[in-house]
Protein backbone atom coordinates (compact mmCIF):
# COMPACT_ATOMS: atom_id res chain seq x y z
CA UNK A 1 0.00 0.00 0.00
CA UNK A 2 1.37 3.36 -1.07
CA UNK A 3 0.48 6.51 0.24
CA UNK A 4 -1.19 7.41 -2.88
CA UNK A 5 -4.28 4.88 -1.73
CA UNK A 6 -4.77 6.14 1.09
CA UNK A 7 -7.98 8.13 1.80
CA UNK A 8 -7.62 10.91 4.25
CA UNK A 9 -11.58 12.72 3.55
CA UNK A 10 -13.92 12.17 6.05
CA UNK A 11 -17.42 12.96 5.92
CA UNK A 12 -19.34 15.51 8.79
CA UNK A 13 -23.52 15.18 7.95
CA UNK A 14 -22.94 14.87 4.26
CA UNK A 15 -20.13 17.37 3.76
CA UNK A 16 -17.14 15.74 2.41
CA UNK A 17 -13.65 17.46 3.66
CA UNK A 18 -10.17 15.99 2.34
CA UNK A 19 -9.06 15.31 5.99
CA UNK A 20 -10.35 15.80 9.15
CA UNK A 21 -7.73 18.46 10.08
CA UNK A 22 -10.02 21.49 11.51
CA UNK A 23 -8.11 24.58 13.48
CA UNK A 24 -10.02 25.03 16.43
CA UNK A 25 -12.26 27.90 17.00
CA UNK A 26 -10.16 31.17 18.96
CA UNK A 27 -6.80 29.74 17.48
CA UNK A 28 -7.40 30.47 14.15
CA UNK A 29 -8.77 34.18 14.26
CA UNK A 30 -10.73 34.35 10.85
CA UNK A 31 -8.79 32.67 8.82
CA UNK A 32 -6.51 35.51 7.64
CA UNK A 33 -3.14 35.30 9.49
CA UNK A 34 -1.23 32.22 8.91
CA UNK A 35 -1.47 32.66 4.78
CA UNK A 36 2.44 33.81 5.40
CA UNK A 37 3.17 30.06 6.12
CA UNK A 38 0.99 27.78 4.40
CA UNK A 39 -2.45 27.77 1.59
CA UNK A 40 -5.40 27.42 4.26
CA UNK A 41 -6.86 25.40 1.05
CA UNK A 42 -5.27 22.29 2.01
CA UNK A 43 -7.31 22.08 5.70
CA UNK A 44 -10.21 19.98 6.27
CA UNK A 45 -11.53 23.12 7.10
CA UNK A 46 -11.22 25.89 10.45
CA UNK A 47 -13.65 26.79 13.03
CA UNK A 48 -13.78 30.82 12.81
CA UNK A 49 -13.40 32.94 16.13
CA UNK A 50 -16.78 32.54 18.55
CA UNK A 51 -18.68 35.10 17.39
CA UNK A 52 -21.58 36.97 19.16
CA UNK A 53 -24.58 39.59 18.43
CA UNK A 54 -22.48 42.64 19.26
CA UNK A 55 -18.74 43.05 19.24
CA UNK A 56 -16.68 42.42 22.34
CA UNK A 57 -13.93 43.94 23.73
CA UNK A 58 -12.60 40.32 25.48
CA UNK A 59 -10.89 40.81 29.27
CA UNK A 60 -8.46 42.95 30.51
CA UNK A 61 -4.56 41.49 30.41
CA UNK A 62 -2.87 39.07 31.33
CA UNK A 63 -5.20 37.05 29.32
CA UNK A 64 -2.27 34.05 29.29
CA UNK A 65 -1.21 31.68 31.28
CA UNK A 66 1.15 28.72 31.52
CA UNK A 67 1.90 25.20 32.92
CA UNK A 68 3.32 22.21 32.01
CA UNK A 69 1.93 21.33 28.74
CA UNK A 70 -0.95 23.47 28.26
CA UNK A 71 -1.80 27.18 28.58
CA UNK A 72 -4.48 28.62 29.88
CA UNK A 73 -6.66 31.43 28.53
CA UNK A 74 -8.89 34.29 29.42
CA UNK A 75 -9.53 35.98 26.01
CA UNK A 76 -13.35 36.16 26.48
CA UNK A 77 -14.71 35.81 23.44
CA UNK A 78 -13.09 39.35 21.81
CA UNK A 79 -14.52 39.29 18.37
CA UNK A 80 -16.70 42.40 16.00
CA UNK A 81 -19.89 40.95 16.66
CA UNK A 82 -21.90 38.96 13.77
CA UNK A 83 -23.08 41.70 11.33
CA UNK A 84 -19.12 42.62 10.64
CA UNK A 85 -18.50 38.72 10.38
CA UNK A 86 -21.30 38.13 7.75
CA UNK A 87 -21.16 41.60 5.79
CA UNK A 88 -17.53 41.99 5.66
CA UNK A 89 -15.23 38.90 7.02
CA UNK A 90 -16.77 36.15 5.15
CA UNK A 91 -17.29 37.74 2.02
CA UNK A 92 -13.07 38.88 2.27
CA UNK A 93 -12.48 35.29 3.49
CA UNK A 94 -13.95 33.53 0.13
CA UNK A 95 -11.39 35.22 -1.97
CA UNK A 96 -8.60 33.36 -0.58
CA UNK A 97 -10.56 30.48 1.16
CA UNK A 98 -12.41 28.15 -1.34
CA UNK A 99 -13.97 25.71 0.89
CA UNK A 100 -16.87 26.18 3.42
CA UNK A 101 -15.99 27.30 7.21
CA UNK A 102 -17.48 26.20 10.42
CA UNK A 103 -18.94 29.36 12.24
CA UNK A 104 -18.91 28.92 15.86
CA UNK A 105 -21.28 31.17 17.13
CA UNK A 106 -22.20 32.26 20.98
CA UNK A 107 -24.40 34.62 22.58
CA UNK A 108 -25.69 35.94 26.16
CA UNK A 109 -29.25 34.62 25.76
CA UNK A 110 -30.76 31.72 23.41
CA UNK A 111 -32.48 35.08 21.60
CA UNK A 112 -29.08 35.78 20.74
CA UNK A 113 -27.94 32.37 20.10
CA UNK A 114 -31.02 32.43 17.57
CA UNK A 115 -30.37 35.60 15.99
CA UNK A 116 -26.85 34.83 14.96
CA UNK A 117 -27.29 31.45 13.77
CA UNK A 118 -30.36 32.66 11.80
CA UNK A 119 -27.88 35.27 10.32
CA UNK A 120 -25.32 32.83 9.91
CA UNK A 121 -26.91 30.05 8.11
CA UNK A 122 -27.79 32.25 4.78
CA UNK A 123 -23.91 32.39 4.55
CA UNK A 124 -23.24 30.22 1.27
CA UNK A 125 -19.75 29.84 2.70
CA UNK A 126 -20.47 28.28 6.06
CA UNK A 127 -20.96 24.79 6.41
CA UNK A 128 -21.50 23.89 9.51
CA UNK A 129 -23.27 25.83 12.54
CA UNK A 130 -20.78 25.21 15.71
CA UNK A 131 -23.16 26.70 18.80
CA UNK A 132 -20.60 27.65 21.39
CA UNK A 133 -22.51 26.65 24.76
CA UNK A 134 -18.97 26.83 26.65
CA UNK A 135 -16.46 29.24 26.57
CA UNK A 136 -15.59 29.61 30.42
CA UNK A 137 -14.31 33.15 30.19
CA UNK A 138 -17.22 35.44 29.86
CA UNK A 139 -19.96 36.08 32.80
CA UNK A 140 -22.95 35.70 30.91
CA UNK A 141 -24.03 32.94 28.28
CA UNK A 142 -21.78 30.65 26.86
CA UNK A 143 -21.07 28.48 29.72
CA UNK A 144 -24.27 28.49 31.64
CA UNK A 145 -26.07 26.65 28.62
CA UNK A 146 -23.42 23.94 28.94
CA UNK A 147 -23.62 22.59 31.80
CA UNK A 148 -27.48 21.95 32.30
CA UNK A 149 -29.07 19.34 30.16
CA UNK A 150 -32.44 21.32 29.84
CA UNK A 151 -30.83 24.53 29.11
CA UNK A 152 -28.75 23.00 26.09
CA UNK A 153 -31.42 21.04 24.76
CA UNK A 154 -34.17 24.32 24.66
CA UNK A 155 -31.35 26.01 23.28
CA UNK A 156 -30.59 23.35 20.28
CA UNK A 157 -34.53 22.63 19.76
CA UNK A 158 -34.38 26.80 19.60
CA UNK A 159 -31.55 27.26 17.20
CA UNK A 160 -32.63 24.15 14.70
CA UNK A 161 -35.66 25.66 14.10
CA UNK A 162 -34.19 28.81 12.56
CA UNK A 163 -31.58 26.72 10.55
CA UNK A 164 -31.11 24.53 7.26
CA UNK A 165 -27.31 24.23 7.95
CA UNK A 166 -25.92 21.06 10.16
CA UNK A 167 -25.97 22.29 13.66
CA UNK A 168 -22.95 20.90 16.17
CA UNK A 169 -22.85 21.61 19.70
CA UNK A 170 -19.66 22.50 20.99
CA UNK A 171 -19.18 21.46 24.98
CA UNK A 172 -17.99 22.21 28.11
CA UNK A 173 -15.88 19.27 30.01
CA UNK A 174 -16.42 21.22 33.27
CA UNK A 175 -19.39 18.93 33.76
CA UNK A 176 -20.14 15.77 36.02
CA UNK A 177 -21.75 13.86 33.41
CA UNK A 178 -20.97 14.78 29.70
CA UNK A 179 -22.81 12.10 28.43
CA UNK A 180 -26.12 13.46 29.63
CA UNK A 181 -25.67 16.78 28.09
CA UNK A 182 -24.39 15.05 24.59
CA UNK A 183 -27.83 13.04 24.85
CA UNK A 184 -29.86 16.54 25.53
CA UNK A 185 -28.23 18.16 22.49
CA UNK A 186 -29.32 15.10 20.45
CA UNK A 187 -32.77 15.66 21.78
CA UNK A 188 -32.77 18.78 20.76
CA UNK A 189 -32.15 17.63 17.79
CA UNK A 190 -28.23 18.41 17.27
CA UNK A 191 -26.77 16.79 13.81
CA UNK A 192 -23.17 16.96 15.68
CA UNK A 193 -21.06 17.39 18.71
CA UNK A 194 -17.33 19.32 19.38
CA UNK A 195 -15.91 17.93 22.34
CA UNK A 196 -13.99 19.09 23.94
CA UNK A 197 -13.60 23.06 24.88
CA UNK A 198 -11.44 23.77 27.75
CA UNK A 199 -10.95 22.92 31.26
CA UNK A 200 -11.89 25.51 34.01
CA UNK A 201 -7.96 26.55 35.79
CA UNK A 202 -6.24 29.19 36.95
CA UNK A 203 -2.44 30.40 37.98
CA UNK A 204 -1.36 32.07 41.07
CA UNK A 205 1.94 34.85 40.51
CA UNK A 206 4.41 33.85 43.33
CA UNK A 207 6.16 37.07 43.53
CA UNK A 208 2.75 38.84 43.55
CA UNK A 209 0.72 36.34 45.59
CA UNK A 210 -2.05 37.06 42.91
CA UNK A 211 -3.69 35.01 40.08
CA UNK A 212 -1.87 35.42 36.81
CA UNK A 213 -4.79 35.96 34.50
CA UNK A 214 -6.60 39.22 35.44
CA UNK A 215 -9.81 37.45 34.95
CA UNK A 216 -8.64 34.82 37.75
CA UNK A 217 -9.86 31.69 36.13
CA UNK A 218 -9.41 30.78 32.21
CA UNK A 219 -9.70 27.53 30.18
CA UNK A 220 -6.99 24.86 30.26
CA UNK A 221 -5.78 23.80 27.06
CA UNK A 222 -2.39 22.06 25.38
CA UNK A 223 -1.09 18.66 25.13
CA UNK A 224 -2.04 18.12 28.59
CA UNK A 225 -5.96 17.94 28.61
CA UNK A 226 -5.96 15.23 25.23
CA UNK A 227 -6.45 12.46 27.70
CA UNK A 228 -9.67 14.50 29.18
CA UNK A 229 -10.86 14.88 25.67
CA UNK A 230 -10.36 11.61 24.47
CA UNK A 231 -12.38 9.88 27.65
CA UNK A 232 -15.24 12.32 26.75
CA UNK A 233 -15.20 11.33 22.86
CA UNK A 234 -15.18 7.97 23.82
CA UNK A 235 -17.60 8.27 26.36
CA UNK A 236 -20.05 9.96 24.30
CA UNK A 237 -19.56 8.07 21.04
CA UNK A 238 -21.37 5.05 23.05
CA UNK A 239 -24.20 7.02 23.50
CA UNK A 240 -25.14 9.04 20.62
CA UNK A 241 -25.98 8.66 16.67
CA UNK A 242 -24.02 11.72 15.60
CA UNK A 243 -20.64 12.40 14.41
CA UNK A 244 -18.18 13.65 16.97
CA UNK A 245 -15.44 16.38 16.29
CA UNK A 246 -13.05 15.74 18.91
CA UNK A 247 -10.51 18.44 20.19
CA UNK A 248 -8.40 18.91 22.93
CA UNK A 249 -4.36 19.22 22.89
CA UNK A 250 -4.15 16.96 19.28
CA UNK A 251 -0.66 18.02 18.21
CA UNK A 252 0.36 15.13 15.73
CA UNK A 253 -0.81 12.87 13.01
CA UNK A 254 -0.73 9.65 15.71
CA UNK A 255 -2.78 11.81 18.35
CA UNK A 256 -5.38 12.47 15.20
CA UNK A 257 -6.12 9.04 14.87
CA UNK A 258 -6.23 7.95 18.65
CA UNK A 259 -8.69 10.51 18.67
CA UNK A 260 -10.63 8.86 16.25
CA UNK A 261 -10.57 5.62 16.94
CA UNK A 262 -12.28 6.60 20.26
CA UNK A 263 -15.09 7.89 18.34
CA UNK A 264 -14.23 11.44 16.39
CA UNK A 265 -15.22 11.65 12.48
CA UNK A 266 -12.93 14.64 12.57
CA UNK A 267 -10.66 16.18 15.04
CA UNK A 268 -9.91 20.39 15.81
CA UNK A 269 -6.81 21.58 16.60
CA UNK A 270 -6.23 24.53 19.09
CA UNK A 271 -3.16 25.57 21.31
CA UNK A 272 -0.89 23.72 18.73
CA UNK A 273 -1.02 26.65 16.29
CA UNK A 274 -0.11 28.71 18.73
CA UNK A 275 2.95 27.12 19.06
CA UNK A 276 3.90 26.17 15.86
CA UNK A 277 1.71 28.33 13.37
CA UNK A 278 2.52 25.76 10.21
CA UNK A 279 1.10 22.73 12.85
CA UNK A 280 -2.02 21.77 10.91
CA UNK A 281 0.18 21.92 7.33
CA UNK A 282 2.25 19.75 8.69
CA UNK A 283 -0.19 17.05 10.30
CA UNK A 284 -2.23 17.19 6.80
CA UNK A 285 1.17 15.99 4.99
CA UNK A 286 2.42 13.85 7.96
CA UNK A 287 -1.58 11.72 8.02
CA UNK A 288 -0.80 9.15 4.94
CA UNK A 289 2.72 8.50 6.36
CA UNK A 290 1.20 7.52 9.67
CA UNK A 291 -1.75 5.64 8.32
CA UNK A 292 0.15 3.82 5.94
CA UNK A 293 2.22 3.09 8.75
CA UNK A 294 -0.35 2.14 11.14
CA UNK A 295 -2.03 -0.38 8.23
CA UNK A 296 -5.07 2.27 7.85
CA UNK A 297 -6.43 2.34 4.27
CA UNK A 298 -9.03 4.65 4.72
CA UNK A 299 -10.30 7.42 7.47
CA UNK A 300 -14.13 6.78 6.86
CA UNK A 301 -13.41 3.23 8.87
CA UNK A 302 -11.57 4.43 11.80
CA UNK A 303 -13.98 6.40 13.46
CA UNK A 304 -14.90 4.53 16.83
CA UNK A 305 -12.47 1.59 15.85
CA UNK A 306 -11.42 1.36 19.56
CA UNK A 307 -14.89 0.37 21.25
CA UNK B 1 7.45 38.77 6.78
CA UNK B 2 6.73 36.37 8.83
CA UNK B 3 8.89 32.97 8.85
CA UNK B 4 9.61 29.88 10.59
CA UNK B 5 13.14 29.89 10.60
CA UNK B 6 16.07 27.18 12.18
CA UNK B 7 18.47 29.09 13.62
CA UNK B 8 21.83 28.33 14.97
CA UNK B 9 22.82 29.84 18.23
CA UNK B 10 26.85 31.68 18.24
CA UNK B 11 26.75 32.31 21.75
CA UNK B 12 23.74 32.68 24.77
CA UNK B 13 25.73 34.74 27.53
CA UNK B 14 25.33 36.64 30.86
CA UNK B 15 25.64 40.15 30.68
CA UNK B 16 24.76 41.59 33.88
CA UNK B 17 24.60 39.64 37.41
CA UNK B 18 20.75 40.68 37.21
CA UNK B 19 19.72 37.60 35.20
CA UNK B 20 20.38 39.52 31.92
CA UNK B 21 21.65 37.73 29.11
CA UNK B 22 22.26 38.22 25.29
CA UNK B 23 21.80 35.42 23.02
CA UNK B 24 23.43 35.90 19.35
CA UNK B 25 21.67 33.51 16.58
CA UNK B 26 22.79 33.45 13.19
CA UNK B 27 21.79 32.02 9.72
CA UNK B 28 18.70 34.25 10.36
CA UNK B 29 17.64 35.36 6.53
CA UNK B 30 14.47 37.31 7.34
CA UNK B 31 14.43 41.31 6.85
CA UNK B 32 13.95 42.62 10.96
CA UNK B 33 12.35 46.00 11.25
CA UNK B 34 14.24 47.53 14.35
CA UNK B 35 11.06 47.16 17.00
CA UNK B 36 9.79 43.77 15.81
CA UNK B 37 10.47 40.84 17.69
CA UNK B 38 11.02 37.15 17.78
CA UNK B 39 8.98 33.96 19.09
CA UNK B 40 11.68 31.62 20.56
CA UNK B 41 10.75 27.93 20.74
CA UNK B 42 12.46 26.95 24.25
CA UNK B 43 12.73 22.84 25.57
CA UNK B 44 10.54 22.72 28.47
CA UNK B 45 7.46 24.87 28.08
CA UNK B 46 4.72 24.97 25.75
CA UNK B 47 4.52 28.26 24.46
CA UNK B 48 7.43 30.64 22.71
CA UNK B 49 8.78 33.29 24.29
CA UNK B 50 8.50 36.96 22.75
CA UNK B 51 12.00 38.62 22.54
CA UNK B 52 12.54 41.72 21.26
CA UNK B 53 15.30 42.17 18.89
CA UNK B 54 17.99 44.04 20.02
CA UNK B 55 20.02 44.40 17.02
CA UNK B 56 20.56 42.58 13.52
CA UNK B 57 22.74 42.69 10.93
CA UNK B 58 23.83 40.37 7.99
CA UNK B 59 22.27 37.60 9.07
CA UNK B 60 22.96 37.47 12.70
CA UNK B 61 20.44 38.33 15.04
CA UNK B 62 20.84 39.49 19.10
CA UNK B 63 18.41 38.94 21.57
CA UNK B 64 18.97 40.12 24.96
CA UNK B 65 16.45 39.21 27.91
CA UNK B 66 16.18 38.62 31.63
CA UNK B 67 15.65 35.15 33.35
CA UNK B 68 12.12 35.54 34.94
CA UNK B 69 10.41 32.64 35.14
CA UNK B 70 10.95 29.00 33.80
CA UNK B 71 11.24 29.73 30.32
CA UNK B 72 13.97 32.32 29.93
CA UNK B 73 15.50 30.30 32.58
CA UNK B 74 15.56 27.42 30.30
CA UNK B 75 16.69 29.56 27.60
CA UNK B 76 19.86 30.29 29.91
CA UNK B 77 20.79 26.55 29.53
CA UNK B 78 20.92 26.78 25.16
CA UNK B 79 24.38 26.55 24.21
CA UNK B 80 26.35 27.52 21.11
CA UNK B 81 26.02 25.26 18.37
CA UNK B 82 22.61 24.37 18.68
CA UNK B 83 19.81 24.67 16.46
CA UNK B 84 16.28 27.09 17.84
CA UNK B 85 13.30 27.41 15.93
CA UNK B 86 12.26 31.05 15.47
CA UNK B 87 8.97 32.99 14.51
CA UNK B 88 10.57 35.74 12.79
CA UNK B 89 9.83 39.13 11.68
CA UNK B 90 6.57 39.74 14.44
CA UNK B 91 5.33 42.51 15.08
CA UNK B 92 5.02 46.20 13.42
CA UNK B 93 8.59 48.00 14.51
CA UNK B 94 9.45 51.46 14.92
CA UNK B 95 8.11 54.02 12.58
CA UNK B 96 11.36 54.95 10.94
CA UNK B 97 9.40 56.65 8.10
CA UNK B 98 7.74 59.37 10.74
CA UNK B 99 9.09 62.90 9.80
CA UNK B 100 11.60 64.40 11.80
CA UNK B 101 15.07 65.88 12.22
CA UNK B 102 15.87 65.35 16.07
CA UNK B 103 14.55 62.12 17.38
CA UNK B 104 14.76 61.41 21.06
CA UNK B 105 14.89 57.66 22.26
CA UNK B 106 13.93 56.69 25.57
CA UNK B 107 14.23 53.55 27.54
CA UNK B 108 14.17 51.95 31.19
CA UNK B 109 15.80 49.02 31.96
CA UNK B 110 15.52 45.80 29.54
CA UNK B 111 13.35 48.62 27.83
CA UNK B 112 16.65 49.87 26.34
CA UNK B 113 17.43 46.21 24.89
CA UNK B 114 15.41 47.14 20.82
CA UNK B 115 16.64 51.11 21.18
CA UNK B 116 19.94 49.76 20.65
CA UNK B 117 18.81 48.94 16.79
CA UNK B 118 16.63 51.43 16.38
CA UNK B 119 19.31 54.18 17.05
CA UNK B 120 21.59 52.03 14.69
CA UNK B 121 18.90 52.40 12.00
CA UNK B 122 18.00 56.14 13.00
CA UNK B 123 22.14 57.04 12.42
CA UNK B 124 21.87 55.19 9.06
CA UNK B 125 19.08 57.77 8.16
CA UNK B 126 21.88 60.58 8.73
CA UNK B 127 19.57 61.22 11.90
CA UNK B 128 21.49 62.53 15.64
CA UNK B 129 19.24 60.78 17.91
CA UNK B 130 19.47 61.81 21.71
CA UNK B 131 19.45 58.84 23.38
CA UNK B 132 18.16 58.78 27.19
CA UNK B 133 18.21 55.39 29.56
CA UNK B 134 17.24 54.16 32.49
CA UNK B 135 18.73 51.81 35.05
CA UNK B 136 17.87 50.77 38.41
CA UNK B 137 21.33 50.77 39.20
CA UNK B 138 25.02 49.42 37.64
CA UNK B 139 24.24 45.83 38.14
CA UNK B 140 21.18 46.26 36.45
CA UNK B 141 22.71 47.92 33.29
CA UNK B 142 24.03 46.69 29.82
CA UNK B 143 25.35 47.27 26.82
CA UNK B 144 26.06 51.12 27.36
CA UNK B 145 29.38 50.34 25.68
CA UNK B 146 27.50 49.87 22.51
CA UNK B 147 25.50 52.37 23.10
CA UNK B 148 28.41 55.02 23.21
CA UNK B 149 30.13 53.05 20.25
CA UNK B 150 27.26 54.29 18.41
CA UNK B 151 26.64 57.75 19.68
CA UNK B 152 27.66 60.44 21.42
CA UNK B 153 24.74 61.85 22.85
CA UNK B 154 23.82 59.40 25.16
CA UNK B 155 22.58 60.00 28.90
CA UNK B 156 21.97 57.75 31.69
CA UNK B 157 20.04 57.89 35.01
CA UNK B 158 20.31 55.10 38.05
CA UNK B 159 17.26 55.16 40.41
CA UNK B 160 20.05 54.49 43.11
CA UNK B 161 21.37 57.79 42.30
CA UNK B 162 17.73 59.29 42.80
CA UNK B 163 17.78 59.89 38.98
CA UNK B 164 14.79 58.14 36.50
CA UNK B 165 15.26 58.40 32.85
CA UNK B 166 12.10 60.33 32.96
CA UNK B 167 13.60 63.29 34.94
CA UNK B 168 16.45 63.43 32.25
CA UNK B 169 13.25 63.84 29.70
CA UNK B 170 11.83 66.84 32.30
CA UNK B 171 15.26 68.34 31.92
CA UNK B 172 14.94 69.00 28.51
CA UNK B 173 14.39 72.01 26.53
CA UNK B 174 11.12 71.64 23.97
CA UNK B 175 13.75 72.85 20.84
CA UNK B 176 15.77 69.49 21.60
CA UNK B 177 13.42 66.90 20.32
CA UNK B 178 10.63 66.55 17.92
CA UNK B 179 10.00 63.02 18.55
CA UNK B 180 10.29 60.33 20.63
CA UNK B 181 10.36 56.94 20.55
CA UNK B 182 10.11 55.14 24.00
CA UNK B 183 10.32 51.75 25.63
CA UNK B 184 10.65 50.28 29.79
CA UNK B 185 8.09 49.47 32.05
CA UNK B 186 4.44 51.03 31.88
CA UNK B 187 4.57 53.17 34.58
CA UNK B 188 7.64 54.89 33.42
CA UNK B 189 5.98 54.75 29.82
CA UNK B 190 3.13 56.68 30.82
CA UNK B 191 5.17 59.60 32.52
CA UNK B 192 6.89 59.67 28.88
CA UNK B 193 3.53 60.43 27.82
CA UNK B 194 2.86 63.09 30.27
CA UNK B 195 5.80 64.65 29.84
CA UNK B 196 7.09 64.97 26.37
CA UNK B 197 5.85 67.75 24.47
CA UNK B 198 5.81 65.97 21.07
CA UNK B 199 3.97 63.12 19.21
CA UNK B 200 5.84 60.02 19.63
CA UNK B 201 5.78 55.97 20.00
CA UNK B 202 5.69 53.03 22.35
CA UNK B 203 6.91 49.73 22.13
CA UNK B 204 4.65 48.40 24.73
CA UNK B 205 4.73 44.59 26.61
CA UNK B 206 2.59 41.38 27.53
CA UNK B 207 2.53 38.09 27.97
CA UNK B 208 1.60 36.56 24.52
CA UNK B 209 0.56 33.34 22.93
CA UNK B 210 1.01 33.26 19.20
CA UNK B 211 2.71 36.07 18.03
CA UNK B 212 0.84 36.36 14.69
CA UNK B 213 -2.40 38.19 16.04
CA UNK B 214 -4.93 34.64 15.48
CA UNK B 215 -5.73 34.36 19.19
CA UNK B 216 -6.07 37.63 20.60
CA UNK B 217 -4.40 36.78 24.05
CA UNK B 218 -2.63 40.41 24.33
CA UNK B 219 -5.48 42.45 22.74
CA UNK B 220 -5.57 46.23 24.56
CA UNK B 221 -8.25 48.48 24.09
CA UNK B 222 -7.25 51.57 22.23
CA UNK B 223 -8.82 54.90 21.26
CA UNK B 224 -8.36 53.51 17.52
CA UNK B 225 -10.22 50.14 18.44
CA UNK B 226 -8.90 46.65 20.37
CA UNK B 227 -5.40 46.29 19.21
CA UNK B 228 -2.68 42.84 19.19
CA UNK B 229 0.35 43.79 20.61
CA UNK B 230 1.72 41.04 18.84
CA UNK B 231 0.70 41.90 15.58
CA UNK B 232 -0.80 45.57 15.41
CA UNK B 233 1.66 46.21 17.63
CA UNK B 234 4.16 45.93 19.94
CA UNK B 235 4.76 50.25 18.63
CA UNK B 236 1.40 52.12 19.37
CA UNK B 237 1.55 55.82 18.67
CA UNK B 238 1.16 58.42 21.42
CA UNK B 239 -2.23 59.41 21.36
CA UNK B 240 -4.06 55.95 21.07
CA UNK B 241 -2.99 54.00 24.64
CA UNK B 242 -5.40 54.21 27.28
CA UNK B 243 -3.16 54.66 29.98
Amino acid sequence: MGTNDIDTSVILSGWELDNPIIPASGCFGYGMDVGAFYDINKLGSFSFKGTTKEPQKGNLLPRVAEYNSGMINSVGLENPGIHKVVDEILPELSKIYHKKVIANICGKTIEDYVYNCALIDKCENVGIIEVNVSCPNVKEGAMMFGVSPHAVYELTREIKAVTTKPVYIKLTPNVTNIVEIAVACCRGGADGLVLINTLQGMRIDLKTRKPVLNNIMGGCSGPAIFPVAERMVYQVYNNVDVPIIGVGGIDSAEKVIEMMLAGATAVEIGTANLVNPSVCSEIIDELPKVMEKNKIKSLKQITGGAH
Amino acid sequence: MKRIENAKIASNVKISVANIYCMTVVNVEDEIKPGQFVNVSVPGVLLPRPISVTDYKGNQLSLIYRVVGEGTENMTRLEKGETITLLTGLGNGFDLDVETKRPLVIGGGLGAAPLFYLTKELKKRCLKPKVLLGFKNDEESFYRGQFRRITDDLDIAYVVEGKLVTDLLQDLSDEEYDYFYACGPKPMLESVNNIAVTQGEFSLESRMACGIGMCKCCSVETNDGMKTLCKDGPVLKKGIIRW
